[in-house]
């Protein structure tokens, strides 16, 4: 009986922990943070519509903001590989160019998870990406990422 | 520090009780503005961006060979969040101009302010890019973008580049990607500050994009050209535009139909940029004009894309406008991306005005002329 309750007990804690995996990483080592954005999860598909900046509002109509980690991050290959298709100057130059084609603002380039956590706390409609190691500072705040 | 001002403002015998009420008040505001700031601090309102060019040429023309250094357009760009729909973008540039004192003169370029009401749908107002292709809707001045050296000819003489009105805009719409463009404003005939008669140009442009990277484009653009008067919004290089519209001085119906393709991924670039053109005077009826560009380049090793590019026009000798015009134009070049702010092209070419393939008019023919360039550009 003790051992059928273990057994229980281990694969709902390892279920648990699956899900929790599945709750934030969009990519290896990557999570995703937003505030306010009127859901808790999206999918992938649309958060890579919503990081390319393809998407102005989110559905409770705030302004999309968007925090992309700077060259100098550790974290800006994975996103620009996981999200733009690209390389870190290759995502900076697709950013400059909408820009300069008047078609999207400009988004915010941090050099850390702390910088990062600092601006999507502090701003509702913003959106960005932190390392999984530091979620627990941003536990409010973590996005559930969806099959597509 | 607060509660110590506080203090000296209650406490102090100097104030009567309605001027710290009134202080207290101030203060009260004070702060709730700071808090307010504080919460949105880090969002960037203005962003500031320069873009230019620096360019070696060698000529070899019929006659003569032409070897010098050219300073290019050098382009200052700002962009500012005014409220969270509202946003301003202006971009202004000093460029070469043979008639200036200097050579060189400001010129602005673009000054919108746009207007996000709903959702992906937005309202322009000021002078933009006319967006009849996906060449002047997406790299204006900013040769740090250009796949090549040059624009496609048809910029010179075809394209009305810019405009100043009004522009309903919408764009990546449903899952294909859908965006529309409509347009009306101060026409090909207009400067930024007036224009005669009460007409206005107007432009209808749709686009899809059904997968990343690819774009498919098609635009109508309408003016009546009221005395055949070449204002500022007409090609950039419009030396031979003016020489004949100064000539005729009837009006012109102007028509454009623009097709465009693109494709640009880390690896593969295509894009094909057509112009059929109908440009209709009292004087020789209908000329039907065209211009086709087409580039196609590959990137190896991430940095390095060579390329190629045909680029011809044919304008009839019934043209008023434009005035009788035949150039091709065939390059091979090679980009080189220093990094995300910086790219080196280098190509050479041949241009030629003879009568080719492409062309339904005759032309006479002159000799080939051959080209060399190298620019450096910048953006940021």
């Amino acid at each position: 009986m003790a051992f059928k309750k273990f057994i229980i007990i281990v694969v709902c804690l390892l279920i648990m922990g699956k899900a929790n995996n599945a709750i934030a990483q969009i990519a290896e080592d990557l999570i995703v943070i937003a505030n306010d954005i009127g859901v808790s999860s999206l999918t992938k598909k649309q958060v890579i519509s919503y990081l390319k900046g393809e998407k102005n509002f989110w559905e409770k109509r705030k302004k999309v903001l968007i925090a992309l980690p700077s060259s100098k991050s550790e974290l800006a290959t994975i996103v620009a590989r996981s999200i733009y298709k690209t390389s870190s100057e290759g995502m900076q130059k697709y950013w400059l160019s909408l820009v300069f084609q008047g078609r999207a603002d400009p988004p915010m380039f941090f050099g850390s998870d702390e910088e990062t956590i600092k601006f999507v706390t502090s701003n509702k409609g913003s959106i960005g990406f932190i390392r999984t190691k530091n979620k627990s500072q941003a536990v409010d705040f973590l996005i559930e990422i969806k099959t597509d | 520090m607060n509660h110590k001002l506080f203090n000296r403002i209650l406490f102090c015998p100097l104030y009567s009780s309605p001027q710290k009420l009134q202080i207290l008040f101030f203060l009260f505001l004070l702060f709730v503005s700071y808090s307010k700031f504080s919460a949105q601090q880090d969002v960037k309102k203005t962003q500031i961006n320069f873009f230019g060019h620096i360019e070696y040429d060698f000529d070899a023309l019929p006659t003569s060979n032409n070897s010098y250094f050219s300073l290019g357009e050098q382009d200052f760009f700002i962009v500012s969040k005014l409220t969270q729909r509202i946003s301003f973008l202006g971009e202004n540039v000093i460029r070469y101009d043979g008639k200036s004192p200097s050579f060189f003169i400001p010129s602005i370029e673009r000054m919108q302010l746009k207007f996000d009401y709903f959702k992906n749908h937005s309202l322009v107002v000021g002078k933009m890019h006319t967006p009849v292709n996906y060449w002047n809707d997406v790299y204006h001045h900013g040769r740090f973008f250009f796949p090549t050296v040059d624009r496609p000819i048809a910029f010179s003489y075809l394209v009305p580049v810019h405009t100043l009105g009004l522009r309903l805009q919408g764009q990546n719409l449903g899952k294909i990607k859908f965006g529309y463009d409509l347009v009306a404003g101060n026409g090909i005939s207009s400067t930024d500050f007036a224009d005669s008669g009460v007409n206005t140009s107007a432009m209808a442009g749709v686009h899809i994009k059904p997968i990343d990277n690819l774009r498919f484009g098609i635009s109508y653009y309408y003016d009546f050209i009221q005395g055949n008067v070449s204002g500022i919004h007409s090609g950039h290089a419009t030396a031979t535009h003016q020489a004949i519209a100064a000539k005729y001085k009837g009006n012109i119906n102007f028509e454009l139909f623009s097709v465009s393709a693109s494709y640009f991924s880390d690896k593969f670039e295509f894009l094909n940029e057509s112009c059929l053109n109908k440009s209709g005077s009292d004087s020789l009826g209908i000329a039907m004009n065209m211009s086709n560009y087409t580039y196609i380049g590959y990137t190896i090793k991430d940095k390095i894309t060579p390329f190629i590019s045909y680029d011809f026009i044919d304008i009839s000798q019934k043209d008023v406008h434009v005035g009788h015009l035949s150039r091709n134009k065939l390059i091979a070049g090679c980009r080189y991306s220093v990094n995300h702010l910086m790219n080196i092209k280098l190509h050479v070419g041949i241009l030629s005005s003879n009568h080719t393939l492409f062309n339904s008019h005759p032309h006479n023919s002159t000799p080939n002329s051959y080209e060399f360039k190298i620019q450096l550009a910048y953006g940021f």
